[in-house]
């Protein structure tokens, strides 16, 4: 299949269920105690989606994003991606799918320091053993404001340009649904803006789902969706 | 090798303090290869120049040919057992040279082994300056190491304990036996020559042609070496006689490797504090779904490209290092013993990397979020 068929066809599927949590929940045992971090939750993100999880340090979100992410194995329920399921996969295989499908925008930027920006992005088709696209890869770059810092490593970027470079990393690879933890946690107020709706602008552009987990309540107003995340239960906002 | 050699490109300071530890153990490997080559050859040399197969001593000398007297009888037997392969009879004096004219004469004094020979049979001297022996009574050819002590063509010499006065008419080159040079004469010259404190006599048989690759000598000619008190070693066997060589070979040996255990054990340990370091990065890779196997690949690769590059600059250090040796220190550079030394360096840094594989694989990828 063409790269253009298959983005073709991705765009029919505008509104599809992308990521869907079903009875989701997950314990951990610390010692003879066992902790309830996520209680039995349901949830869908669909296609040109963002949806905010908003919720204060410990509240269960990040356990949440792991989960969804299949970086970790949910105690009961299902997590499905692109309507395959991925709970009970061993790791090398979710590790493949999260390659594929998944891009994650972590806390500060979370990219590799010895790589220059052009190369982070680079590393997917390294490892996928891809031809790099160029024209894509230069879109993205020019798309985020950063094209002018393609040479540079990530220390030698602010804060903002750091995180739309992660953005323009969990992108490159067209994944299902882009993943961001506390994307903005370093940044000032303004910044902060800037890079939430230049994430909220890029998933919707291209059609694809995303999850912004943050305790930042002034990033609210670019999500499509709203949840609150409170003692490992989430409840609608 | 896109995740190490980009690494490698970003700091290259810490990384080149890595190829420096290894280039300077590689160095220092190389080094003392070559003396060990230089020493070792430099006991067998002679014996390898003079086209022989295998070397017959008595039975009674315990394998040291300095104890190896055979008398007329075991010489005839010997030679007539051998006859078909080719045979020639060696007397070998150890003695001390005292040059009676030229300017060497005076109080120096060479120690040095006269071989005498059939010099024009197979085991004869390749003369690379000066001319073969013409007068077999009283010319020599020497090896060209004892122009250091000062001698030169027409040099005439005594050996302490005889008068007879020897020539140098020609000089050959790498012909030292036990690290000592060689002076090639008339077998018959010799023994009637040789210095009183020495028993006049032949001390072995030279074997020319192996009678097979299996076998140097056959069993038939073994047994009747043997009934005459006779035995054939090949000349690998006859080198491992001398009195010192194969304690020496094993030292160096087991020095080398030492030196390379300890030099892939540093840069194991250096590539581990590196990756513990790393600790956070290769999480973020994991949870971005980077394969294990892909980034244990990459910390093999980066071993293998500084370890290789140490080598080659330690290489690049000995062969500017053999310029300048000074000509009396023996030194001699095996390229199939260098080959094995940087395989083995490149081995066992890759092995140390592959250290480091565990502590990859045990990251928690959901750590980079939690």
């Amino acid at each position: 299949m063409s790269a253009g068929a298959d983005r073709a066809r991705r765009a029919a599927q505008d509104g599809a269920p992308v990521l869907e949590l079903s009875g989701v929940s997950k314990q951990y045992r610390q010692g003879d105690e066992t902790i309830d971090a996520l209680h039995a939750t349901d949830l869908t993100v669909r296609a040109g989606e963002l949806v905010g999880v908003l919720g204060p340090s410990g509240s269960g979100k990040s356990t949440l994003l792991t989960v969804m992410g299949g970086l970790r194995t949910p105690s009961a329920g299902r997590v499905l991606l692109a309507g395959r399921e991925i709970t009970g996969l061993p790791e090398k295989e979710r590790a493949r799918r999260r390659h594929r499908e998944m891009g994650f925008v972590l806390q500060d930027a979370g990219l590799v320091p010895y790589l220059r920006v052009t190369d982070q992005l680079a590393l997917h088709d390294k490892v996928e053993r891809t031809a790099a696209d160029e024209a894509r890869r230069a879109g993205l770059l020019e798309a985020l404001g950063i094209a002018d810092h393609r040479d540079k490593y990530p220390e030698e970027l602010s804060g903002g340009e750091r995180q739309r470079v992660a953005i323009a990393t969990a992108l490159y690879h067209d994944p299902q649904v882009v993943l961001a933890d506390e994307p903005t946690a370093a940044l000032d107020s303004g910044r902060a803006k800037v890079v939430a709706r230049l994430l909220a602008e890029q998933t919707h552009e291209r059609g694809r789902a995303a999850v912004m987990v943050t305790h930042d309540e002034r990033l609210l107003p670019v999500c499509d969706r709203v949840l609150r995340m409170s003692d490992g239960a989430l409840s609608p906002c | 090798m896109f995740l190490a050699l980009r690494e490698i490109r970003h700091q290259p300071s810490k990384f080149a303090l890595a190829v420096a530890v290894v280039a300077l153990v590689a160095y220092l490997t190389f080094f003392l290869d070559g003396l060990a080559n230089g020493l070792a050859s430099s006991y067998r040399t002679g014996i390898e120049q003079r086209d022989a197969a295998a070397v017959v001593i008595t039975e009674d000398s315990n394998e040291q040919i300095n104890a190896s007297f055979l008398s007329r009888d075991q010489v005839e037997a010997g030679t007539g057992a051998l006859a078909a392969q080719g045979v020639d009879e060696l007397a070998l004096v150890a003695g001390t040279a005292r040059p009676v004219s030229g300017a060497a004469s005076g109080e120096t004094r060479s120690d040095l082994y006269v071989f005498g020979l059939d010099l024009g049979g197979f085991a004869r001297p390749q003369v690379v300056e000066g001319r073969d022996v013409v007068d077999a009574a009283d010319e020599v050819v020497v090896d060209d190491s004892l122009k250091r002590d000062g001698w030169g063509l027409g040099t005439v010499f005594q050996l302490v304990g005889s008068e007879h006065r020897w020539t140098v008419v020609g000089f050959t080159h790498d012909d030292t036996y036990t690290t000592a040079p060689m002076v090639f004469a008339d077998r018959q010259a010799v023994l009637a020559n040789t210095p009183n404190t020495l028993v006049p006599a032949v001390n072995a048989l030279l074997v020319h042609h192996a009678a097979s690759d299996e076998q140097t000598v056959p069993e038939r000619t073994r047994q009747s070496l043997d009934d005459a008190g006779l035995q054939a070693l090949s000349t690998q066997e006859f080198i491992n006689t001398l009195s010192g060589y194969s304690a020496q070979v094993a030292t160096f040996s087991l020095m080398v490797a030492a030196l390379i255990v300890i030099a892939a054990l540093v840069l194991a340990i250096f590539l581990y504090v590196l990756n513990l370091q790393k600790k956070p990065v290769f999480g973020i890779m994991k949870a971005r779904g980077v394969p294990t196997n892909y980034l244990v690949r990459s910390g093999v690769v980066q071993a293998a490209v500084l370890s290789a590059t140490g080598v080659l600059a330690g290489f690049a250090l000995t062969a500017a290092t053999s310029l300048v040796l000074p000509e009396q220190i023996p030194f001699r550079v095996m390229p199939g013993q260098y080959a094995a030394i940087l395989a083995a360096f490149v081995l066992c840094s890759v092995i140390g990397g592959l250290i480091s594989v565990r502590f990859v694989s045990r990251i928690d990828p959901a750590e980079a979020i939690a």
